[in-house]
């Protein structure tokens, strides 16, 4: 247990000495903050002109339903931040395994007292941690001032579950593109495609009229839809074992990596 | 090599899908992205299968199978895990309006359509319709633990469904029941779970029997769309399987035999006496009567009424325990919480299930015989007493409450079950009849304690249920002032990003020293 508190203290050192990690950080607070200022600025406008004027048809001074702060603000912000996680984990994945490979550090690792399993488990878990606090700070902003809308604490939990879910879930993702290569260009770009093509699988659908069981294996897979349902305030046991199971694989993966590597070479 | 090809491999078919995905057709891009980047996978799959044999040396095999192993039991725990716990079906509504929740009487009609046949659920959608998600969260919700099968489609893709269902927008949800008597189906276009209750109500095609409501004096109309009419009590009697017929007094000097419940509304003026016979006649065979009142409506109805033991009061109910509402003053338009715990008209409702009147009256009950039944179904708070001047209603300020003036639990809504020869009679009279207004119907539980009152009254006892409720408190529709999020934008959304990025540029420069 020592051994390996001693190596997520090593991780921990690693990660948040690099300048990295910090920008990652920083796009991420970034990000968010734009895109909520930018969708709340748009719904302002819109609330005014329904307010004041005549509008598809609706008589003036009534505002259709699906304007309000939940559906044209939160929502779409939450929606929109999901999808730009694909772009900033992979960065601060890519380094993990691939720098240690590429420095040849692996092979010190991999003749300490440590299992391949511990080295794999703690790097997995310093960067859950690091994706955690990310989510955590690019979500301050949107929950602050929706908070003031009312949108109610447990629901805001729920979004913010199924946000840093995904954020893991894309991360460990990352972590076994990054055990596979000694290059970090290699693994950000295979994380940024097998993320994508993960996402959401919903577009080969209308290709599988005829093969149904097929379309919902697609969609089962899918990553977007399982996170859409935190998204609406609903926590399904289903979807969070998703989420568990990804990582899960993603951990065996990486070990398999690992082992490859040390019987292998 | 090999991962370089693979990589290539998973590059081309994120963009053969991204190209699928983005224009919703199979073009030459699509198609050559998707099939180079499926070969270039295969391909670098059969290498490293190659490889591997490669490394199959005893020495090499025993960590290797382990390692495979350990990968194969992971995948089929998280696969297992997680179709296990998709049976189960377990999970947490935490929305703000809770409105995932199934309610009693939607499960109810789903069993019953479940019995009936095979039942299934379509969700139309158009690409990019956000309202999607919420309707799919909420037909997966329902489609649990019973026959309902659900499946989403989009309109484009099945342009014979759009011309026979008549999709006429994105988001719609369609119920198509498969059973004896061939395939009907239903068609929601705004698919809240009250709205799709009422869709599979509708096909549960139920005949709860013929009510008739009463015309000629002034009464509710049951055509009238407005707010103050009751087209809206028409339509649910309609969905919940009732043939709504109308009986007018002066056209017909009998209230039709085939009449299961006969609904008497506030006659603006004093009922003739043909059409006061003709009630007492129907009430003396065995009639059903649902009566809203009033305060201080003098029509003959209160002496029916009373003949029952039913004696509506003069005045009206003030409430102190309610607040004021739009212009009426405070205590004047009562929210009622307390209610029969054992009355079916009653059940369910509790202190959180309330119910709003808008100027009520009393009553007060005595037993014409001893065997009848007279039971309050509603009462007002402790804390109510009576105004004995009805014109207080139209009084903005709150009436002051006199001197020694008697606090109770004032009945507002009562009913009565009386053995006769004849037969049974049964009567609901509430004390407010514009709790049953379009107006109001939908408001809280208006609507549950009215239906409830005539399927008690017309002895359809499995029909008492309490209905799905729209959640409104999440449309939050006022403007978030943008002076105050651009200073919290300014103070955390661009400082804490700042503080980030100078540490990063302070740690790479320690670095560089």
């Amino acid at each position: 247990m020592i051994r390996f508190l001693a190596l997520v203290r090593k991780e921990l050192l690693v990660l948040f000495a690099s300048p990295l990690a910090y920008i990652v950080l920083a796009l991420v607070v970034l990000v968010a903050g734009l895109l909520f200022f930018d969708h709340l600025r748009a719904y302002n406008q819109i609330l005014f002109l329904f307010q004041t004027s005549t509008m598809g048809g609706f008589e003036s001074g009534t505002i259709p339903d699906h304007v309000n702060l939940r559906e044209t603000v939160f929502f779409p912000v939450m929606e929109n931040l999901g999808f730009i996680l694909i772009g900033l984990i992979p960065m601060i994945t890519m380094r993990v395994f691939a720098e240690e490979r590429s420095r040849g550090t692996d092979e010190i690792l991999l003749t300490t007292r440590l299992s391949p399993g511990q080295i794999v488990a703690g790097k997995f878990l310093v960067t859950y941690g690091f994706v955690v606090l990310a989510m955590l700070a690019s979500f301050v902003y949107p929950a602050m001032a929706i908070l003031q809308g009312g949108i109610g604490v447990q629901h805001l939990s729920s979004v913010f579950f199924g946000l840093s879910l995904l954020a893991i879930s894309l991360a460990s993702i990352g972590l076994v593109c990054s055990a596979f290569t000694s290059s970090q260009f290699m693994a950000v770009v295979a994380s940024w495609a097998l993320c994508f093509v993960l996402w959401d699988w919903s577009w080969l659908t209308p290709f599988l009229r005829d093969a149904e069981s097929l379309a919902r294996f697609v969609d089962a897979i899918s990553i977007h839809p399982r996170y859409s349902v935190f998204a609406e305030g609903v926590v399904r046991l289903e979807d969070l074992i998703y989420f568990l199971g990804v990582c899960l694989v993603s951990y065996a993966l990486a070990r398999f990596a690992l082992d490859w590597r040390r019987v292998a070479g | 090599m090999n991962r370089a090809v693979a990589l290539i491999g998973l590059i081309a078919l994120a963009f053969g899908g991204a190209s699928l995905a983005g224009s919703g057709e199979a073009t030459w891009f699509s198609w050559l992205n998707l099939v180079a980047g499926g070969a270039c996978l295969l391909g670098s799959a059969g290498v490293g299968v190659v490889r591997a044999r490669g490394a199959s040396a005893p020495a090499f095999r025993a960590p290797l199978l382990r390692a495979a192993g350990r990968l194969a039991l992971a995948l089929l725990l998280a696969v297992g895990a997680e179709r296990g716990a998709a049976s189960l079906g377990v999970q947490f509504d935490w929305s703000f309006e809770g409105k995932f929740q199934p309610a009693e009487a939607t499960l109810a009609a789903l069993a019953d359509l479940c019995e009936k046949g095979e039942l299934e659920g379509r969700l139309y959608y158009d690409e990019g319709d956000a309202r999607r998600r919420s309707t799919r969260v909420l037909m997966e919700t329902l489609a649990h633990g019973n026959c309902l099968g659900f499946e989403e489609r989009r309109i484009e893709d099945y342009p014979e469904d759009e011309d026979r269902f008549g999709l006429g927008t994105s988001n719609t949800v369609v119920f198509v029941l498969r059973d004896e008597r061939g395939e009907t189906w239903e068609s929601v276009e705004r698919p809240t779970q009250g709205a799709l209750f009422e869709a599979l109500f509708r096909l549960r095609q139920l005949r709860s029997g013929r009510v008739y409501v009463a015309r000629g004096a002034g009464e509710g109309d049951f055509s009238g769309l407005g707010p103050t009419g009751f087209s809206g009590l028409a339509a649910a009697l309609q969905t919940e399987g009732y043939e709504v017929g109308e009986f007018v007094s002066a056209a017909a000097p009998e209230i039709p035999d085939d009449a299961n419940l006969l609904v008497w509304v506030n006659p603006e003026r004093r009922l003739s006496d043909e059409a006061l016979g003709a009630l007492r006649r129907y009430l003396e065979r065995g009639g059903r009567l649902v009566a809203l009142l009033e305060p201080g409506s003098d029509t003959g109805l209160e002496e029916i009424l009373a003949e029952w033991g039913i004696q509506p009061l003069g005045g009206a109910v003030v409430d102190p325990a309610s607040g004021s509402f739009e212009s009426v003053a405070r205590g004047l338009a009562p929210l009622a919480y307390t209610y029969a715990k054992s009355h079916p008209v009653s059940r369910g409702l509790d202190t959180n299930r309330m119910t709003f009147f808008r100027g009520v009256r009393s009553f007060a009950l005595r037993k014409p015989q001893v065997d009848d039944r007279l039971h309050t179904v509603v009462f007002a708070s402790p804390r109510a007493w009576i105004a004995e001047d009805e014109a207080v209603l139209r009084h903005t300020t709150a009436p002051v409450e006199p001197p020694e003036v008697r606090h109770d639990y004032w009945p507002l809504v009562v009913a009565g079950q009386y053995e006769r020869e004849a037969g049974e009679v049964r009567i609901v009279a509430f004390g407010d009849s514009e709790l049953a207004s379009n107006q109001y119907l939908r408001a809280l539980y208006n609507i549950d304690l009215v239906m409830n009152a005539v399927h008690w009254a017309g002895e359809q006892h499995p029909l008492i249920t309490l209905r799905p409720k729209e959640g409104v408190a999440g449309r939050l529709q006022f403007p978030l002032a943008l002076q105050n999020t651009l200073t919290m934008y300014q103070s955390l959304g661009l400082l804490l990003p700042e503080i980030l990025l100078l540490a990063g540029a302070l740690l790479w420069a320690r670095s560089r020293a």
